[in-house]
């Protein structure tokens, strides 16, 4: 028998597949579901402070190559997350990472401090720093700057001992000195990468872009590549773990972004190619493979491409 | 890569490009738009319909065969309400088909009952009962004889057609359940298939269950993306109706928790029906 568990800040995943922010996270019922077809951990939607509507459609499409969207991340608000969180985390079967996201820092600290009120806590908290979709209204993210990505980063530390994970963006110069800044800043942990971009594309009868938001985050296929590469150089510049998220869509590529340094393995868009299907698939994949290479512990494999 | 082995919709889900060709109107601020094509769907599944700059939204397919697609919309908001303003010739984007549609399949005495707009995919899946060489009765509902639809069409295609209206303006005064009950008592039904009001459905489900008679529900809820990945159409049993739905049996539906109670805002947020 093969051993799928990791170990990630202290927090036990029976596997390392983990369902990415902003899929399937609107409600408890969709955790639980997904938990029960193999997802080894859920991350929820961005959580607001304030109910905050999102774009108009069309806000995603997809094909074989890559997927777009552009939510731009809408959500009821925090009173809605706690009455939501509060009855599904006494009952989750696995762990539940909250996702976090603010328009000012000071909003990042009270999405913090009002989920750290919750009686039963989430296990990790994920602070989005990275959106590519609301720039019009919220300008660059934070995560495109070493300074203010710093800056929410001990905010948020101040306000919770829950550990908390900063989620980086792909769409910078250096991303290497972005996940430096968060671990000295406090950070538990690193999710590398969010969508890439934003991209654009246009319906050429109607002379529209296809997204109401005119563009999207990519993500699927396309940037696994620029994943494993972000995942791969983050992991030799820091000490913390990292949830490695970007293009997903099968057991062996979890395995392969695994060894480029990802403890956790976030599975978005291959929901979008394999439905429910996905989580069992992947995971019989990786134990087939580790058996094959006489691997009993999947956590073996962590960054094996940067050992000699 | 391997693809959409359980659900349905195919792999490239960017709108495809189709041109009103014709468009009447069904009551007060109900119309049929006349699409050019066809996206191959079944009786009960629905499509993404772009208005390109407003929004896009799902509509219900209300025939899909002879290389037309019929859309049957009510103008409720702003996207429907440009569309209302569309000519002939103009173009708009669509995708699908999506979800999963109402079961055909042999059956000797079906009666379908639709109550207000919801009563637009049901003569499409009268049609296919019909080739089928079922007998179809349609009981169709609404507030009063001005917002009927598709009742001239059901007739047209010889199904037997009961109409209830709230205020007793055409047909029975009441409601459509009012005519099912009867007709369950003096006749045997094999199969009963609804879209409309979520209350409507419930009791529709629970009148048949209890008659131990087969039925299947159209269960509406907030949809963003329409196949399977943004969550927002998910019941409180965790499945997604763009998906599992939105034609579901009615036990399934008698054992969702929100079913006839709540639906979910576009931000997720609880709203009771």
């Amino acid at each position: 028998m093969t051993n799928l568990e990791v170990d990630f800040c202290g927090v036990k995943f029976r596997n390392p597949l983990v369902l990415a922010s902003g899929i399937l996270g609107v409600t408890g019922a969709s955790f639980a579901r997904t938990v029960e077809k193999g997802a080894g951990g859920i991350t929820t939607k961005s959580i607001w402070k304030n109910p905050h509507p999102g774009h108009k459609n069309p806000t995603m499409f997809g094909n074989e190559h890559y997927f777009m969207n552009a939510v731009g991340l809408s959500d009821a608000g925090i009173k809605k997350a706690v009455s939501e969180l509060g009855d599904y985390i006494p009952k989750r079967k696995a762990p539940l990472i909250v996702n976090i996201v603010g328009g000012k820092k000071s909003e990042f600290g009270d999405i913090a401090e009002a989920i750290d009120d919750l009686s039963v806590k989430p296990d990790l908290l994920e602070v989005n720093i990275s959106c590519p979709n609301v720039e019009d209204e919220l300008g660059k993210p934070f995560a495109c700057s070493v300074s203010d990505a710093a800056e929410v980063t001990k905010l948020v530390r101040s306000k919770t001992q829950i550990p908390i994970i900063l989620k980086l963006s792909p769409n910078v110069e250096d991303i290497v000195s972005i996940a430096k800044s968060v671990e000295e800043a406090g950070a538990d942990g690193i999710c590398a990468i969010n969508t890439v971009g934003p991209g654009m594309r246009w319906n050429i009868d109607l002379r529209k872009p296809i997204l109401a938001n005119k563009v999207g985050g990519v993500s699927g296929p396309a940037i696994f590549p620029i994943a494993v590469k972000c995942v791969y150089d983050i992991y030799q510049a820091v000490k913390i773990p990292i949830i490695a998220t970007g293009g997903v869509c099968t057991g062996r590529d979890a395995l392969e972004i695994m060894m480029a340094g990802g403890t956790l393995v976030g599975v978005g868009t291959a929901v979008y190619y394999d439905g429910d299907d996905f989580w069992h698939k992947a995971t019989d994949e990786i134990s087939e493979w580790l058996k094959k290479e006489g691997i009993k512990n999947l956590s073996e494999i962590i960054g094996l491409f940067h050992k000699k | 890569m391997t693809c959409c082995s359980e659900h349905q919709h195919s792999i490239n889900t960017e709108p495809q490009t189709f041109e009103i060709t014709d468009f009447w109107e069904e009551a007060k601020d109900i119309r049929t738009f006349v699409f050019k094509g066809t996206l191959g769907s079944k009786p009960g599944q629905f499509c993404m319909l772009w208005i390109p700059g407003v929004d896009e939204k799902p509509f219900s397919i209300a025939r899909d065969y002879d290389g037309e697609i019929w859309l049957t919309i009510c103008k409720v908001g702003p996207a429907t309400e440009k569309l209302f303003d569309m000519s002939k010739g103009a173009k708009v984007g669509m995708r699908g088909p999506f979800g999963h549609g109402f079961t055909v399949a042999k059956k000797k005495k079906i009666v379908l009952v639709g109550g207000g707009y919801g009563t637009a995919p049901l003569h499409f899946t009268g049609k296919r009962h019909a080739e089928n060489s079922s007998d179809v009765t349609m009981i169709i509902g609404a507030r009063s004889a001005d917002l009927l639809i598709w009742v001239d069409q059901c007739e047209k295609s010889g199904f037997r057609t009961l109409v209830a209206t709230n205020d007793g303006s055409r047909g029975t005064k009441g409601f459509t359940t009012h005519i099912l009950e009867d007709l369950l008592k003096k006749e045997s039904v094999d199969l009963v298939q609804t879209c409309g009001p979520e209350k409507m459905m419930k009791a529709i489900a629970q009148m048949c269950t209890e008659k131990g008679i087969e039925c299947e529900v159209s269960i509406e809820r907030y949809m963003k993306c329409g196949f399977g990945v943004c969550g927002q159409c998910v019941t409180e049993s965790g499945e997604k109706m763009c998906q599992t739905g939105p034609c579901v049996k009615a036990q399934k539906a008698l054992s969702y928790s929100d079913f006839g109670v709540y639906h979910r805002g576009p931000e997720g947020q609880k709203v009771e029906w």
